[in-house]
């Protein structure tokens, strides 16, 4: 009786908890890039600071919270600030993250009072933008249509996919009591524009570069799932 | 003439001086549309809110594009959103982006249902249990409705201006003055309706709803009050 309640209790925990993203690749192709190429490459190892205008929902257990925000990305520095507004564009949260620490610049009563709410979101930032992210000294491995970086510990898996063209599609950290992935989707052009394009106003100088424009990290463990959904992107000059 | 006749000629001129300076000084402010304004002009806050209540009794119904203007002070940065809005004395309200996402909220009384096209997600709501929604559904019936009595119990009302009508407002409620430093309302030149609202939020960002192509007393949709189905 005892284990039957048990599998119930499983049951209905896991039909509860958001399904995991899909990560769909095309398969038409071989991947072949180089370890260096790969890790130099990837949209995140940039230097730019990215203006980014964004809608999230979070998905907890059953329970879902649309959000829209505005997310300065500053690649160079291995910062991110997080603006998040309601439906009359008041300023639910103010967050800043780095590499190690978040603090809630500004929040409604309701997140100051929901413990642990700076670290969550700070941490999903985090796996999202910042940290980690592919290495050198990581392991390749061909798997045909996608290649993975492989880091490997005695207590953790840290596996990093890229499609055939190169593009950083999935993190996924497992083991060591850890479990979530981060899954890059729908990679699309953005106006990049440059200094001398600024300068100009010449529509030529504008250097077209590809962003994921839907971003999803699945935290299992915690039954949660964030999902980002890019409307609009501006490189800050 | 005495000397008596001669101080009160400088006492009239003294004050058509004053009268004029204070007339020259609003229409630099952008308050005084003409010059024969000077007759119209009701100097005291409650005349105007006395104008305010007749002209919004016959507003039955309200339709409005919106353009709302997000303006994030620390990234010099404007986030611009568009959608709709409708209201139906006493107390029926729709508040819908439609640009870039859709999401809103229907209310009636003190219910409400909001949604959000990202999650497809539809879910009720209630302004007494929800602080924020409350806040936000509230304001909106009270501009909407003109209601001053509402307002001024919630609010420090200064008149900024006459011609058009334009209201600053400062939170009385300690918790809503954490967010919000002030309102500031403009009405429609016929005193009717709310033209635009700017929500200064303590921090330095600020919020702009204009609201656009306004239908007064206008026939509504059988739906308008109804959530979108995803």
């Amino acid at each position: 009786m005892r284990t039957l309640s048990w599998i119930m209790l499983v049951l209905l925990l896991s039909s509860c908890a958001p399904l995991p993203p899909p990560l769909e690749m095309r398969t038409t192709c071989r991947a072949t890039a180089s370890a260096p190429e790969l890790v130099q490459n990837h949209w995140l190892n940039g230097e730019q600071i990215w203006r980014l205008r964004q809608s999230a929902l979070l998905e907890i257990g059953t329970r879902k919270i649309a959000l829209e925000g505005f997310l300065r990305l500053d690649l160079k520095k291995r910062e991110a600030r997080l603006v998040a507004l309601n439906e009359m564009g008041l300023v639910v949260f103010d967050l800043h993250v780095d590499m190690h620490t978040q603090e809630l610049l500004r929040a409604v009563p309701q997140v100051h009072e929901t413990k642990g709410f700076a670290q969550g979101v700070g941490s999903s930032l985090r796996r999202m933008f910042l940290a980690p992210v592919p290495q050198l000294d990581d392991e390749l491995e061909q798997r045909g249509y996608y290649q993975c970086l492989l880091r490997k510990t005695p207590d953790t898996k840290l596996e990093f996919t890229f499609d055939c063209d190169a593009q950083l599609r999935r993190t996924h950290m497992q083991g060591s009591g850890a479990e979530w992935q981060v899954v890059y989707n729908h990679y699309r052009n953005v106006a990049r524009a440059t200094e001398t394009a600024e300068a100009t106003n010449d529509a030529n100088e504008v250097v077209r570069v590809v962003l994921p424009t839907q971003i999803i990290l699945h935290n299992p463990q915690h039954r949660m799932k964030l999902t980002l959904t890019l409307n609009e992107a501006r490189e800050e000059i | 003439m005495g000397r008596i006749g001669v101080v009160k000629m400088a006492h009239r001129k003294a004050k058509q001086a004053t009268r004029y300076l204070l007339i020259l000084v609003l229409a630099t402010l952008g308050c005084v549309s003409n010059s024969s304004a000077e007759t119209q002009i009701p100097v005291t806050l409650a005349a105007v809110q006395q104008e305010l209540r007749l002209a919004a009794q016959g507003v039955e119904t309200l339709q409005s594009d919106i353009l709302q203007e997000k303006h994030l002070a620390m990234f010099a940065e404007t986030l611009r959103s568009t959608g709709r809005f409708v209201f139906a004395r006493p107390d029926k309200l729709r508040w819908e982006m439609l640009k870039p996402v859709a999401s809103g909220f229907v209310l009636q009384g003190e219910a409400g249902t909001r949604w959000n096209a990202l999650s497809k997600e539809v879910g009720a709501f209630n302004v007494s249990a929800d602080p924020i929604m409350g806040m936000v559904s509230q304001q909106l019936l009270a501009w909407a409705r003109v209601d001053l009595d509402w307002l001024n119990k919630r609010y420090g009302m200064e008149l900024i201006c006459a011609q058009p009508v334009i209201l600053r407002l400062l939170p009385l409620d300690p918790g809503e003055a954490q967010m919000i430093e002030s309102l500031r309302i403009e009405f429609a030149p016929d005193r009717s309706h709310v033209a635009e609202v700017v929500m200064y939020e303590q921090g330095g960002d600020h919020t702009r709803m204009i609201f656009s192509a306004v239908q007064v007393n206008a026939p509504l949709s059988s739906t308008a009050f109804e959530a979108p189905k995803f």
